[in-house]
Parts: structure tokens; C-alpha cells; sequence
């Protein structure tokens, strides 16, 4: 009966909480119609490459990917490492609202790919012009987003789990306007993104765990358009 | 102006180089934690100046159980035998510990003790379990051995004895960021390579005076032979001066050997592929009747009333092939017949106290069957939320069960509801 009456009292407030939400609609709609006035909204989506390289350990020239213990009559070998050049695809979307005439905040929603790794950025992003020559012409831009990356759009192997972790990428580039108000972006910049790989152990038969901890460390380089 | 704009620049593409250490470089590192084998080399004579009788110990990495009257033996792989006073099954006691480097089997004759040390063949008196004293050796005629997925080998130009311990191993390595993702190959660890002791038939010990092993024993005595099957050869002792066996022949069986169980004047041994049959009349030279083959599993035999009872297991070392119990004809030896398959969940050691069928399902747990009917075998009890691994009927309704966490024993005079009599826990190794 308790339990009951519970359900009840959270339906009777739903349906009053849409009720609300229904007559302030108007309200709001208007509201935001004032908002984007004082405030203009901006779209930046880009396309690029994230340039690095990979450094890992390798051992008895590299066809073993771990040290084997050997006992105390072998020899132990010394650490080598080998090293990769990478590059992998970055794209992102973002949408703010001018906060001042040069400023412009809002959020950046990605998609990163490491590898067999694959990443949703979502992060806060702040864009500037810090050098105008004229009004409505092209401009430097700085911009940074500072956010999290999630794991939404990764699929793991059995037995494993990919998390995201933090995002951080600087960026500086240009604004090339178009006679249409929309305008041509070209950025250049940083990406650090950290993000663990955690394998479980997996009952008694394959006594094996392990956590890998990734920071990436990339330069990044976009083409976009702004409108 | 100008200055400002220039200084704005700097502290943005500052900050953001700060944060990223002015690398390029992925930096990755993983936390790991295996378990492999690490090789060690022993000489002859360490291991043959190993034994000695000790204070007992808190039992460690199950291997075989043997038992003889009113004592348990419990084998701790390759280090020696722990001695379980079983006089009272309420309340056993563990009374001694026998140091044997390299023991993986045994068997036991009046009061004579046979254990196997890497290569050699050693005999223990002990009448007194408390005061055990070696009383003779049969020097190099193992060459090599397995037991818990690991294999030692004998090499008798050099004296040496080469063994590998398992050693878990937590270690940093820098890696590739998953680009190519390499997932550490761990060794294959199964408690069915443990090659705990088996079970055993209705039958009487196979020769007066000597104890049980289990379906899963590579060692077995009938009358005045002691037989050992190595990994693929079988090795006759004539133990007729029981102190002193002395090796009369070895007849080579090809790979994959892993159980012997004697039933009235026949060998019943068992390898990967399939279930061999030895006509035993003389035991002195045991001959080949036949075969009965079967998909590449660990299967130990039980046989009862000319019923041969083997299990099935899949997976690792076992090769791939279903979980299931086969019920075999052996009433005609030469033509063995199966009569019907089970499904089981994951069997391992089973043990036949008819009309009373016990498996051990692994991490399923303990079931008792009523086997009276080979076409129709029924459930009667599941005692899940244990890890079974063998079992060993004692007689006079008493079940001896082995499983990860000790040793368990049963009253079966109900067959339907199993009364635990007593635990001897295992100290938990990891």
C-alpha cells in the first residue's frame, strides 16, 4: 500500500512537472529566441589528423612482446625500444555562443581514434580572435577545450574495458571568412588525452591482469568550417 | 598594441606545450600481473639428499591423495607428502610431513610407502607415520614428468634434474598504446593438469594389503608389481622384496598417458585419446587387448561391474571435445561397446560406489548419481558452491573428496543428502 501510494504521488508529479514544462515552453521559446540576440551562436566543424609517435619496449629483437624471467643461468637482456610514427583521425563539432565580440564558449563534442581505440571527446571549448587586421576579414584564433573523453564508441575485446580520461588540446589557427558569413577554419595545435585499458583477471585458468595507463600526446591539425 | 597581442600569443601556445611536456610521444605504461614458470636446475645429488621426515605442515597445492588404513596421504606437488590421521573421519589430524623432492605419485604396499622423486623410485617404511624412514631407492628410471602443466626432465649425462616453478610476476613495461593490441600469453593453468588423486571402484584394493589410489593415479600395485605409467611409457617394479622393487620392463603406450586403474586381471589406462586395455593375466608383461577411443579429452575410468564409467572434459590441456560421461561395455574386453553419453557440465574425477555414481564437477560443484539403471542415470544430489575436483570412496559409506579448497569428507549412507563429516582446509595460495 505504502509502496503504492509512492507510485502515485511520482506520477501525479510528473504529469505536473510537464505541465509546468508545457506552459513555460512559450516562455522559454521566447527566451532563447532573446538569448541567441544578445548572444550569437556558432558552429566549428573541423576535420583533421592527430600526429605522434609510439615508443615501446621490446624484447629478444622484438618478436616478444614481454621479459621472460629467466633463471639465474641465463643471461638478462637489456631494454630496447622501438619506435612508430602515427597518425590517426580526429573530428569535432563545436557549438557556442558568442560571449563577447572576439569570445566565443560552448561545448565540443569528437570522435578520436587511437588505434583499435575509439574516443568521444566531450569538452567545455573557449574560441578567440587575437588578431583581427579589419573587421570581417580573416583573424588568428586561439582556442582551447578542456573536457572528458568517454569510451561511448569503443568496443572491447573480451575481457578487457577501455576507459577515457582527460582532454586537453590548445590550439591556434585561422579564420578565413566567406562572402556568405560562414568561414574557413585551419587550426594547428596540441592534444593530450589520457585513458586506461584495464584487463580483468579472468578466473583461474589465465592468471593475468593488467592495467594500462595511455597518454597521448599529439599534434593536431584541422580544417573546418565556421557558420 | 601589437605587444599585447604577440604576448597573448605566447602564454596560450606556452601554456598549451606545458601541459603536454613539449612531447610528441605517446607515453603508455602497463601494470601487469602474470603468472609464469621460471626454470631452475637441481642436482642428483640434492635431490636424493632431500628426504627427510618433518613436523607436519599446512596442506599446500593439493596434488594426489592415497589412502592406506587409517592415514591419508596427501601429496604437495613435488615437495613432499603431508600425513592425515584419518582414525577418526570427525576430526582427522595431520600428524607428519615426509620432505620428498619431486613427488607426484605413490602407492602403498603393507607398510611399505612407493613414491616417485623426479628420476628415481623411492620406498618408505611407515610403520610408524610419525618416524617414516627410506628404505630403498631405484635409481634413474624416470626421465621426465608432468604435473601441473609443468614438465621436468632428467638429464642423466649431466646429472641434472631441469624444473620450472610458477611465479607470479607484477611488472611496468612501456607499450605501443594499444595500437597493435599484445595481450600477454600467460602459461595455461588448469586445475585438471593439478592431477589430483582419483577415484576408485567397488573393488578391493587390487592386491591385499595395499591402499587406494584413484582413477587419476599413475601408480597402482597388483599382486607382486608395482605399475607407473610415466608420460608415455608404463614401468613394471617387481616389489616382490618390498623395500627394494626392482624394474623388469617398460612397455611404451605413445603420448598423452595419464591414469592407470587396475580391474580384476586388467589394466584400464587411460591417455588423451582414448581408453587402453591391458590383459593382465601376466603381470609380469601386460598385453594390449584392445582400445576404445574416443575425442581428445582428460577422461579418467572408473569400472564397476563390467561397466566402464569415463568422464570427459573440455578445455586448455584436454583438447576440445564435450563435457559429457560415456557409459562403456567392457564386458568383452576386446570389443568394448559404448552403451550411452551424459551431458555434464565440466567432470573431472569420478568415483563409482555402486549402485552410487559420485563426479566431481569442478567449479560446478559435487553430484551423486544413481547408476543402477546404465540407461537411465539419475541426479539424486548437486552440492554446487564448491570447487570438486576427486573423489575417493573409503567404503563403509564414507566419501573422501578433493577439491581447490581442501579436503572434504562425505557419509553417503544417504545418497541423496551427503553429510559433511570434515574439512581440512587448504592454505590459500595466491
Amino acid at each position: 500500500m505504502k509502496n503504492n501510494s509512492k507510485k502515485y504521488i511520482g506520477k501525479i508529479s510528473l504529469i505536473f512537472l510537464l505541465a509546468a514544462l508545457c506552459t513555460s515552453m512559450a516562455k522559454a521559446q521566447e527566451e532563447k529566441e532573446r538569448f541567441f540576440q544578445k548572444y550569437k551562436f556558432v558552429n566549428q566543424t573541423e576535420f583533421g589528423g592527430l600526429f605522434g609517435r609510439i615508443k615501446y619496449q621490446v624484447y629478444y629483437g622484438g618478436w616478444y612482446p614481454y621479459p621472460v624471467p629467466f633463471g639465474p643461468t641465463y643471461p638478462t637482456y637489456p631494454t630496447q625500444y622501438k619506435v612508430s610514427n602515427k597518425v590517426n583521425i580526429s573530428a569535432q563539432t563545436f557549438n557556442g555562443v558568442y560571449i563577447d565580440k572576439k569570445t566565443a564558449a560552448g561545448l565540443t563534442i569528437g570522435v578520436d581514434g587511437y588505434g583499435e581505440t575509439v574516443l568521444m571527446p566531450i569538452a567545455l571549448g573557449i574560441r578567440r580572435s587575437i588578431v583581427q587586421k579589419k573587421e570581417g576579414g580573416s583573424s588568428l584564433m586561439g582556442g582551447i577545450d578542456v573536457g572528458y573523453s568517454t569510451a561511448w564508441l569503443n568496443v572491447d575485446d573480451t575481457g578487457f574495458k577501455t576507459n577515457g580520461g582527460l582532454l586537453i588540446s590548445p590550439t591556434i589557427g585561422y579564420r578565413l571568412p566567406m562572402r556568405n558569413g560562414s568561414a574557413w577554419l585551419i587550426n594547428f595545435g596540441y592534444r593530450f588525452q589520457r585513458a586506461d585499458y584495464i584487463q580483468e583477471r579472468q578466473g583461474d585458468i589465465y592468471w593475468v591482469e593488467s592495467k594500462e595507463v595511455r597518454k597521448h600526446k599529439r599534434l593536431v591539425f584541422r580544417l573546418g568550417i565556421e557558420f | 598594441m601589437k605587444n599585447n597581442y604577440l604576448k597573448r600569443l605566447a602564454v596560450i601556445l606556452g601554456f598549451g606545450m606545458a601541459l603536454g611536456n613539449i612531447s610528441c610521444t605517446d607515453d603508455c605504461e602497463t601494470t601487469r600481473t602474470y603468472r609464469t614458470t621460471v626454470p631452475f636446475v637441481l642436482s642428483v645429488q640434492e635431490i636424493r639428499e632431500g628426504i627427510a621426515a618433518q613436523a607436519p605442515q599446512e596442506l599446500n597445492n593439493l596434488g594426489k591423495i592415497y589412502v592406506k588404513d587409517n592415514y591419508i596421504f596427501i601429496n604437495e606437488l613435488k615437495k613432499g607428502l603431508h600425513i592425515i590421521d584419518n582414525s577418526n573421519p570427525q576430526k582427522p589430524e595431520n600428524i607428519a610431513f615426509l620432505k620428498v623432492p619431486g613427488v607426484i605419485d605413490m602407492a602403498v604396499k603393507d607398510h611399505i610407502l612407493y613414491a616417485d622423486s623426479y628420476m628415481d623410485m623411492v620406498t618408505f617404511d611407515i610403520s610408524d607415520p610419525k618416524n617414516i624412514k627410506q628404505t630403498g631407492r631405484v635409481k634413474d628410471v624416470f626421465l621426465n614428468g608432468l604435473a601441473d602443466g609443468i614438465t621436468w626432465q632428467y638429464q642423466p649425462q649431466s646429472q641434472q634434474v631441469t624444473d620450472s616453478d610458477v611465479k607470479i610476476i607484477t611488472e611496468k613495461i612501456r607499450t605501443n598504446c594499444g595500437f597493435s593490441i599484445v595481450n600477454p600469453t600467460p602459461i595455461y593453468y588448469d586445475l585438471a593438469y593439478q592431477n589430483f588423486s582419483g577415484s576408485k571402484g567397488p573393488t578391493s584394493p587390487s592386491a591385499s594389503g595395499t591402499g587406494q589410489g584413484g582413477s587419476m593415479a599413475r601408480f597402482t600395485i597388483y599382486n607382486d608389481y608395482l605399475y607407473t605409467v610415466s608420460m608415455n611409457d608404463l614401468v613394471l617394479f617387481n616389489i616382490k622384496s618390498l623395500t627394494q622393487p626392482v624394474q623388469e620392463s617398460k612397455v611404451n603406450l605413445g603420448w598423452g598417458i595419464e591414469t592407470i586403474f587396475p580391474y580384476k586381471d586388467k589394466l584400464f589406462i587411460g591417455s588423451n585419446t582414448g581408453m587402453y586395455i591391458f590383459d593382465n593375466k601376466n603381470p609380469a608383461k601386460p598385453e594390449l587387448m584392445s582400445m576404445f577411443a574416443h575425442a581428445r579429452a582428460c577422461d579418467p575410468v572408473v569400472v564397476a561391474n563390467d561397466i566402464a564409467y569415463v568422464t570427459l572434459r573440455s578445455g586448455g590441456p584436454c583438447g576440445v571435445a564435450p563435457n559429457r560421461l560415456d557409459v562403456v561395455d567392457v564386458s568383452s574386453l576386446a570389443f568394448p561397446r559404448l552403451l550411452k553419453s551424459y551431458e555434464m557440465q565440466n567432470p573431472a574425477g569420478l568415483a563409482i560406489d555402486f549402485p552410487n555414481l559420485f563426479i566431481c564437477e569442478g567449479q560446478y560443484g559435487l553430484k551423486s548419481f544413481d547408476a543402477s539403471s546404465v540407461s537411465d542415470i539419475k541426479l539424486q544430489q548437486h552440492i554446487d558452491k564448491i570447487n570438486a575436483f576427486d573423489v575417493i570412496p573409503l567404503g563403509n559409506k564414507h566419501l573422501l573428496m578433493v577439491g581447490k579448497d581442501g579436503l572434504y569428507q562425505y557419509d553417503t549412507s544417504n545418497p541423496k543428502d551427503l553429510k559433511l563429516l570434515s574439512l581440512i582446509p587448504v592454505k590459500k595460495a595466491y
